[in-house]
C-alpha cells in the first residue's frame, strides 16, 4: 500500500505538497501578526478549500453559502492568533469552515430552509455509475447532515471531520486539540447514533446497501 | 495512519484515491466484514462527490478577500466556545472581578464596624455580600475606583429597618457582564446615531468604523439591521461594490422586519451592476418591480430592464 501522509490534506481534493503547507504556515504567522497582505494571500490559498467544505455542509446552491463563507474567513482570522501549528494551516481552515457551516445549520430558524435546499441539491459526479447511485449518495448526505444537527457539538464535529472531510483520527485529534482516545470515543458514539437513526426508519434501509 | 482494531486507513486512503490495485481489493474484502468501515465508506463517500469548483467560486472568493480586508480595518474579537485558552481568560477575568468586589465589601464592612455606622447593603456580581453598620448618619462611604453608591432613603425601608440606611454598592464593570436589554439597545442606538452623523459629515472612515463596530457588537439588534442598508449605500458611494453587496444581501436574508427591503434590493441591483453581473442584476430589478411596484426606484428598474436586450 502506498504511503499516506497523515499530515497531508484531508481529502483527495485538498492534496498539496509539504512545501506548500510550510509556506502557508509562514503566511498564517504573518497574518496573525497583523499583515493584511499576508491575510489576503492566505485567504486566496485556503478560500477555495473552505468554500468546498461549506458547500458540502450547506449544499452547493444554498443562498447562505456566500455569507457563511465570509463568516468563516472572519472566524479564521480571529482564530489565527490561537493557532499553534499542531495541524496544517489548510486542515485548520477546513475545520473553521466546517464549524462555521455546522453552526449555521444548527440555527433552528433556518433549519427547515436548509432541508428544503438540501432536497433541491443535485450533485452529479461522473464517478457514479447510475442515477440510483447519485440519489442514494444525496440521501446519505442529507441523513448524515440531519444527524449532525442533533448530535452534541463535540461528537458532531468529530463525525463531520471524519465523514465529510475524510480526516483520520490522528488528524482530528491534532486539529481539535483532543486526545486520540477521546476522538475514537466520539466517533464511536456518532456511529452508534447513525446506526440508531438508520434502524428507526425502514424506508432508509437501502442507505446501507451498496448501490454500485 | 490509523491502525487500531480495523483497517479503516484503507477506507480513508480509498477516499483520497491513493490505493493500489491490490489495496483496492483488500478494501473490498475488508468492507464485507467491517460494518463500521462500511458506514464510513458509504456515508463519507457520498460527500466526496461534491464538486471541487463551482461556477460562483471566483465571486465568492472575491467576497472572502473583501471580508479579510474588512477584518483588518476593524478586527473582531470573538470568544469562541471551543477555545480553552480564551475560556480560561474569561474565567480568570471573572475571578479577578469577584475577588475585587469581595475585598471591597470586606473593607467596607470593617470600616463600618469600626466607625459604628448604620447597616450597609452591598451588592456585587454575586449579589450575596452584605455589610452591616450601625445607624448613625447617611454620609456616603469612601469608595474604591470604579465603584458607585446608591443611597436608599430611610422612608423606603420597612418599619423594622427604618433606623438603618441601606446603600447599594455596585461595580459598573460587573454589571456590564450581564447587561439588560435596554442597555444593549441604547448602546446600539447610540452607535447608529454616531455612524449616521459621521456619514452626514462626510467622514467615510469614521462612519465605516462605527457601522462595523455596531454590527460586530450587536449583530442581532434592530439597529444593525438598519445599518446594513445605510452602510451598504455608503460603500456603494465609495465604489466598493463587493462589500456593499454583502451588506444588502445580509439585510435581505436576516432582517426580520424587511422594512427597508426595497432600498436593499435597489442597492443590491446597483452593486451587481457595478460588478458587471448583469444577469443577477436583472433578476434583482425584476424582483424589485414585482415586490414593490409603488417604490420610488421603479423608474430605475424599468430603465435598466429596458436597456438590456
Amino acid at each position: 500500500m502506498p504511503a499516506v501522509d497523515a499530515r497531508s490534506e484531508p481529502t483527495s481534493g485538498h492534496r498539496s505538497t509539504a512545501r506548500r503547507v510550510d509556506e502557508l504556515l509562514l503566511v498564517a504567522r504573518e497574518a496573525a501578526q497583523g499583515s493584511a497582505p499576508a491575510a489576503r494571500t492566505l485567504v486566496l490559498h485556503v478560500g477555495p478549500a473552505m468554500l468546498m467544505t461549506i458547500r458540502k455542509i450547506l449544499g452547493p446552491s444554498h443562498p447562505d453559502v456566500d455569507d457563511v463563507a465570509q463568516d468563516a474567513v472572519l472566524a479564521l482570522l480571529d482564530a489565527l492568533s490561537t493557532f499553534r501549528g499542531d495541524s496544517s494551516v489548510m486542515t485548520f481552515a477546513h475545520r473553521v469552515a466546517l464549524l462555521t457551516s455546522l453552526a449555521a445549520r444548527r440555527k433552528s430558524a433556518t433549519r427547515q430552509k436548509y432541508h428544503h435546499f438540501a432536497a433541491l441539491e443535485l450533485e452529479i459526479d461522473l464517478s457514479y455509475s447510475s442515477p440510483q447511485s447519485i440519489l442514494l449518495a444525496k440521501r446519505r448526505r442529507e441523513l448524515l447532515l440531519q444527524l449532525l444537527d442533533d448530535l452534541p457539538e463535540a461528537t458532531a464535529e468529530a463525525l463531520a471531520l471524519h465523514f465529510v472531510l475524510g480526516m483520520t483520527v490522528e488528524e482530528i485529534a491534532e486539529v481539535a486539540c483532543a486526545p486520540e482516545n477521546t476522538v475514537w470515543s466520539r466517533l464511536r458514539l456518532g456511529k452508534q447514533a447513525l446506526r440508531r437513526k438508520l434502524s428507526t426508519d425502514s424506508t432508509i434501509a437501502d442507505f446501507l446497501a451498496e448501490a454500485e | 495512519m490509523t491502525s487500531d482494531f480495523c483497517r479503516s486507513e484503507l477506507v480513508l486512503a480509498g477516499r483520497r484515491r491513493r490505493l493500489s490495485a491490490s489495496d483496492q481489493l483488500a478494501l473490498q474484502l475488508h468492507l464485507r466484514e467491517c460494518e463500521s468501515c462500511r458506514l464510513t465508506h458509504l456515508f463519507g463517500g457520498a460527500f466526496d462527490a461534491t464538486s471541487q469548483i463551482h461556477a460562483d467560486d471566483d465571486r465568492r472568493l472575491d467576497e472572502m478577500l473583501a471580508a479579510s480586508d474588512r477584518w483588518f480595518v476593524q478586527p473582531r474579537t470573538l470568544v469562541r466556545g471551543n477555545s480553552r485558552n480564551q475560556r480560561l481568560k474569561v474565567i480568570g477575568f471573572a475571578a479577578v472581578i469577584l475577588a475585587t468586589a469581595t475585598a471591597a465589601a470586606a473593607a467596607i464592612a470593617i470600616r463600618a464596624s469600626e466607625s459604628n455606622l448604620p447597616p450597609l447593603a452591598v451588592t456585587g456580581s454575586s449579589g450575596a455580600t452584605q455589610a452591616q453598620r450601625h445607624a448613625a448618619g447617611q454620609k456616603p462611604m469612601p469608595l474604591g475606583a470604579g465603584m458607585s453608591v446608591t443611597t436608599v432613603t430611610p422612608q423606603a425601608q420597612p418599619p423594622e429597618a427604618s433606623t438603618a440606611a441601606a446603600t447599594k454598592l455596585t461595580a459598573p464593570h460587573v454589571n456590564r457582564a450581564s447587561p439588560d436589554a435596554n442597555n444593549v439597545e441604547l448602546a446600539a442606538e447610540q452607535l447608529l446615531k454616531l455612524a449616521t452623523q459621521a456619514r452626514r459629515d462626510g467622514s467615510f472612515a469614521e462612519a465605516s468604523r462605527l457601522y462595523r463596530r455596531l454590527q460586530r457588537l450587536y449583530p442581532a439588534s434592530r439597529e444593525t439591521g438598519l445599518s446594513r442598508v445605510t452602510y451598504g449605500s455608503l460603500l456603494l458611494e465609495q465604489r466598493q461594490a463587493s462589500p456593499a453587496l454583502y451588506q444588502f444581501n445580509r439585510y435581505l436574508s436576516t432582517d426580520s422586519t424587511q422594512n427597508l427591503a426595497a432600498e436593499a434590493l435597489y442597492g443590491k441591483a446597483r452593486a451587481l451592476a457595478m460588478l458587471g453581473r448583469s444577469a443577477e442584476e436583472m433578476v434583482t430589478w425584476q424582483l424589485l418591480l414585482d415586490k414593490f411596484p409603488k417604490s420610488p426606484y421603479i423608474s430605475n428598474a424599468k430603465k435598466r430592464l429596458a436597456s438590456t436586450p
